[in-house]
């Protein structure tokens, strides 16, 4: 099976396949990421309500199974005189919002639903990102070693002496307010074409959906910046042991330019290592996104670290609202590490520890 | 080699790092948008202010200039005033300083506590109820936002059930040292101090509880494999001695090189957990001075902390080396 | 066509009271073996029914090729085999006078004279007599000790095990060995004090020496890196030697070795063993080490011993073709043959199933008969023979071409089960 440059061997598949029957949770993390990548990818079709819409009246309605008491203050006539009435009223859930609202009167489902497109997204892209920087300098370390090699990785070290997160707050920060889009609107084509419209129509579901999706460039572009050394660092290790090998030697003899060497013989053989850190990455990316977002550093606010945010200050009295956009943050990850795991027992690229933040 | 070269040469790079970090933290301010004097003069401030104001600033000499300046300043540990309160850099960020090392330390000592005996547990029961326990939970651990975590403890510990306080820090180490002898009570200000740190040190320390119990049962699991394990059990060595003494050493070598690469999250998770809990430490200054422009003491800030860093990996490297002696041999 | 008379079976096969009998001197008797391996390919048959004896001061060696089960049969002895492994039967009969006094009461089953069956005993006994009892020499010394602690301190430890096991036999047998966690943190966290002492340390360099390492004092504060394979082995031997042991069991020691130095560690070996009067079972593939170092021998073959005597009754009259096959393979200087002459065949696979219930070596026997076709019980080679003992029908009849399976027998049914 061919993926461009790279192919991958009957037995990848068959180790694949073998650790995937053997293992359970192998099993649950696929289901998991299959889940949100569907729910992400069919939101406008899948969600309860439009996630911008604002409904005051039914602000911070609990969810299905969960009652909620609310204090409310009226002024009212009584014989003439005017008087105060405090009266405690229950609040009931409804189906129209399955995990109840937020004080703005948004469903938080299909919050959590749209919220799962933002941070798959900055995942997926962020991570591409990180890997195309780093793979590139690490390969170019590895291969040619001496002072490219030092260079490199006196620069990856600097970049390492800044925490990841800190430096994409201040990448972020210091160029967002001066940027009239920091982020970029993209047509939703699901409903944009009626697909979404007719289905909802179907089933009974209210529209209009959301014609366009914000797309957190700034986000994706500095997130993939500060990432790049993990990638680095395996692609400079396997270089450096590939380059070895008889075949590349063989191949430099035969006058092989450097260039076509490393893609044609030395990428392909890394390719595992680097798969098993790229699914740790999109786990890590997913964090460091939604910690960005909570602290107010990114580019759309239908994002799960925002909600959360903004559920942090009725934690008293609807904690649902903070909980819900978590809970879905946990799973999304849970499974993604999952499948990384079953990766690396099915590949066992020997790699040690984890890539962080 | 010698432990002492050893250990000289990786404070020489280290050094070479601290440049590499303040060079471009200098750099930094002039790559962004905006000038430091739209954050220090007043909005309707006139032309001439303005440009009475960068000559303060020393803004109109050439670039390198500017940085050798800025590098000799740094040397006599000058980082400037802040344009926001005017009182000096090095003041406000070495203040801020303690805060966050204590949150550090104690997230750090409740990781390493909890983790490498729930790892060698762990690894030693395998596919026993233990290790299924341990192992589900350091999934959750990593897989959890340590934002929504503390949020979340609040939820539980301060809103609901109401054992410790839902927000900042009260007295502090020192203040703590001082009370042993100083006029209030020893018990209520130690005992204040670590409840307010107890819920943000836990917050902070458990993704690093899960990694380290991660790492060091699969560690283990590789190294319970060598040879030397079987030879060692042969010569009647006592099981708790091979364990300890001898099979998690080794697994701690791989263990200790990751955790130096996770120095990076941990600040960034202090950051976090600072604004969560509006602990006032370090991290919740540099998000106050890029959100204000405040670009000395996000300067200052940021050097302190790469100053940290390589601090902390020359003591990760003490370390490594002291666990696996075959590494001063290169 | 005369028959040998009076070929006995070995009464070693069937389970009986009391220790198997042997010659007064014996310090080790093994009857009857066996230890499985249970993966998930299925059942691996790695000793199978083993019998043997290991006199007091002498070597034995036990020569097989590599997949004979011989690896294990010493890990067996000693206990070490790890999960999926386990030891399914048999009896390891140790001369102790005081360990058969304590336990002539409990188990009396397992206590005949001064032999104690150490099968029998509690695991705790059984563990720690390693060190004291058995010790054990590995191949690559290089990967048997521990990269990252000194090798003196990794003596010093086996010096100690045997101090703290002679001082309080009692607290050595119990679960934690002694020494459990609350012992190992009251030792990390105080100051000088550690499992280890100055006194084990002192000793351990005494070692050192007498395995012939230069500057002894010096060298034990170093790491294992830090030395030639050679001396890492002395020093191994050294570890080994700290408890005193009545048997050591030495796993091809020289095998990893250039061939110059294999030499000086066979003879260290032997003036070691001559000194303290240590028994050594020497397991080896090379038959040079054998004739060199061995007093009796063992041939292993799948998991079993197919033959076993003194060093003149296996190597100048073997019975069992295989045995014949392996002497007859090495190189003869003064008459050098054209060609070598090696043993037609594979080793067969251990694995239960694949395994039948026959001779094992009968698919590469150039003297397979139709006899061969059952298990083969261990016979005596000469009749009223002490030593010579072997695995083979040809102890009981001779070679007859009527008798001989045809020689694409096994062929064919490999080709019939290949079917089902």
């Amino acid at each position: 099976m061919k993926i461009g440059p790279i192919s991958i061997s009957p037995r990848t598949i068959r180790n694949l396949r073998k650790e995937f029957r053997s293992s359970g949770l192998a099993r649950i993390g696929v289901v998991l990421v299959v889940v949100i990548v569907l729910a992400a990818a069919f939101a406008p079709m899948i969600a309860p309500q439009n996630p911008r819409t604002q409904d005051l009246d039914r602000a911070q309605l609990p969810p299905l199974g969960f009652t909620d008491t609310e204090q409310q203050t009226r002024t009212e006539m009584v014989n003439g005189s005017v008087e105060t009435v405090t009266e405690n009223v229950t609040v009931n859930a409804t189906a129209q919002h399955p995990l109840g609202t937020n004080s703005l009167g948004q469903d938080i489902l299909s919050r959590v639903i749209y919220g799962a497109r933002t941070s798959l997204l900055v995942g997926l892209f962020g991570t591409v990102l990180a890997a195309l920087l780093g793979v590139t300098v690490g390969l170019t370390a590895g291969y040619y070693r001496g002072r490219v090699d030092d260079a490199l990785m006196r620069t990856a070290d600097v970049s390492l002496a800044f925490p990841s997160l800190v430096l994409a707050i201040a990448l972020i920060g210091l160029f967002s307010r001066f940027q009239a889009d920091v982020a970029v609107a993209i047509t939703d084509p699901l409903v944009t074409t009626g697909v979404a419209g007719s289905f909802r129509d179907a089933v009974g579901l209210p529209t209009p959906m959301p014609e366009t999706f914000v797309l957190p460039t700034v986000v994706i572009l500095v997130v993939g910046f500060v990432n790049w050394v993990w990638f680095a660092r395996i692609a400079r290790g396997e270089a450096l042991s590939v380059r070895e090998e008889e075949y590349v030697k063989a191949a430099r003899a035969l006058g092989a330019s450097d260039v076509r060497i490393v893609f044609r013989h030395v990428l392909p053989n890394s390719i595992t290592p680097i798969l098993v850190l790229a699914t740790i990455q999109v786990a890590a990316i997913i964090l460091l996104e939604s910690s960005l977002s909570f602290l107010g550093f990114s580019g759309t606010t239908l994002s799960w670290g925002f909600d959360i945010a903004q559920g942090r200050d009725y934690l008293s009295s609807s904690w649902w609202i903070a909980t819900m956009p978590g809970l879905a943050i946990v799973l999304s990850v849970i499974g993604i590490n999952l499948v990384g795991d079953w990766l690396r027992d099915a590949l066992d690229p020997g790699i040690e520890g984890e890539g962080g933040m | 080699m010698g432990y002492g070269r050893f250990l000289l040469k990786r404070g020489v790079q280290g050094v070479g790092v601290v440049w590499g970090v303040v060079t471009v933290v200098f750099i930094l301010r002039f790559i962004t948008p905006g000038s430091p004097i739209d954050t220090v003069a007043p909005l309707d401030a006139s032309q001439a202010t303005r440009q009475r104001i960068a000559e303060e600033l020393g803004l109109n000499q050439p670039l390198y200039v500017q940085y050798l300046d800025y590098l000799w300043e740094l040397l006599q540990g000058n980082m400037g005033y802040s344009y926001i309160s005017s009182i000096p850099a090095s003041v406000q960020v070495f203040q801020k300083l303690p805060a966050t090392l204590e949150l550090a330390v104690a997230a750090s000592v409740v990781a390493i506590v909890i983790s490498i005996p729930l790892g060698v547990v762990s690894a030693t029961r395998r596919h026993q109820p233990a290790d299924y326990a341990a192992t589900s939970f350091s999934l959750l651990g990593i897989s959890t936002p340590n934002f929504w975590l503390g949020i979340m403890l609040v939820l539980v510990f301060a809103v609901e059930l109401n054992v410790f306080p839902t927000s900042g820090r009260a007295y502090g180490f020192m203040q703590s040292l001082a009370a042993i002898t100083g006029p209030e009570p020893f018990l209520t200000v130690v005992t204040g101090w670590l409840a307010s740190l107890f819920l943000p040190a836990i917050t902070l320390g458990t993704y690093f509880t899960a990694l380290i119990t991660r790492l060091v049962r699969s560690g283990m699991l590789d190294e319970l494999s060598e040879g030397y394990v079987r030879a060692t059990r042969a010569k009647g060595l006592p099981e708790t001695l091979v364990r300890y003494k001898h099979v998690l050493r080794n697994t701690l070598v791989p263990v200790v090189t990751v955790l130096g690469l996770q120095l990076g999250t941990l600040i960034g998770g202090a950051v976090i957990t600072e604004a969560v809990f509006a602990w006032p430490g370090l991290g919740s200054e540099i998000i106050r001075a890029i959100n204000a422009r405040d670009w000395p003491i996000l300067q200052g800030s940021l050097i302190v902390i790469g100053i940290g860093f390589v601090l902390l990996n020359i003591v990760v490297d003490a370390l490594y080396a002291y666990l696996d002696p075959r590494v001063i041999a290169e | 066509m005369s028959e040998r008379t009076a070929a006995t079976e070995r009464a070693g096969t069937s389970t009986e009271d009391g220790a198997p009998e042997g010659h007064p001197d014996d310090v080790l008797r093994v009857r009857n073996l066996s230890t499985r391996f249970f993966t998930e390919e299925g059942q691996i048959n790695a000793v199978e029914s083993v019998d043997f004896t290991v006199r007091d001061g002498e070597v034995f060696g036990i020569v097989g090729e590599s997949g004979s089960g011989k690896s294990v049969a010493a890990l067996s002895l000693i206990d070490l085999v790890d999960s999926p492994g386990r030891i399914t039967s048999g009896e390891v009969w140790y001369r102790d006078a005081d360990l058969a006094d304590e336990f002539r009461d409990d188990v009396p089953e397992a206590v005949d004279g001064d032999l104690v069956d150490t099968r029998r005993l509690p695991e705790g006994v059984r563990r720690a007599l390693r060190g004291p009892a058995f010790s054990m020499v590995f191949q690559d010394p290089m990967s048997s000790l521990n990269p990252s602690i000194t090798v003196g301190e990794q003596i010093a430890e086996a010096v100690e095990v045997q101090r703290r096991a002679r001082a309080n036999p009692r607290r050595t047998r119990s679960r934690t060995q002694g020494y459990g966690m609350g012992r190992l943190i009251a030792d990390t966290l105080l100051p000088n004090r550690g499992y280890t002492s100055e006194a084990s340390m002192n000793r351990a360099i005494e070692l050192l020496e007498q395995v012939g390492i230069p500057d002894p004092a010096e060298r034990a504060h170093e790491y294992p890196h830090q030395f030639s394979g050679g001396m890492l082995q002395r020093a191994m031997i050294a570890q080994a030697l700290a408890g005193e042991p009545d048997v050591l069991v030495a796993d091809e020691p020289t095998t990893a070795l250039d061939v110059t130095i294999q030499a000086q560690i066979l003879n260290l070996l032997r003036d070691l063993q001559e000194e303290q009067d240590t028994s050594v079972v020497m397991i080896t593939h090379d038959l040079g080490v054998i004739a060199r170092m061995c007093n009796r021998v063992g041939v292993m073959y799948a998991g079993q011993i197919v033959e076993r005597g003194t060093l003149s009754d296996v190597f100048d009259s073997p019975v069992h073709p295989y045995t014949e096959g392996l002497i007859g393979s090495i190189p003869d200087l003064d008459d050098p043959a054209p060609r070598l002459r090696p043993i037609e065949g594979n080793v067969p696979s251990l694995l239960d199933e694949e395994m039948g219930g026959r001779c094992f070596f009968a698919d590469r026997c150039p003297k397979a008969m139709s006899d061969c076709l059952q298990p083969i019980p261990e016979y005596d080679a000469e009749p009223g023979s002490d030593e010579h003992a072997v695995r083979c029908v040809l102890a009981r009849r001779e070679h007859s071409e009527a008798d001989a399976l045809p020689s694409d027998h096994f062929d064919r049914n490999e080709e019939v089960r290949g079917d089902e």
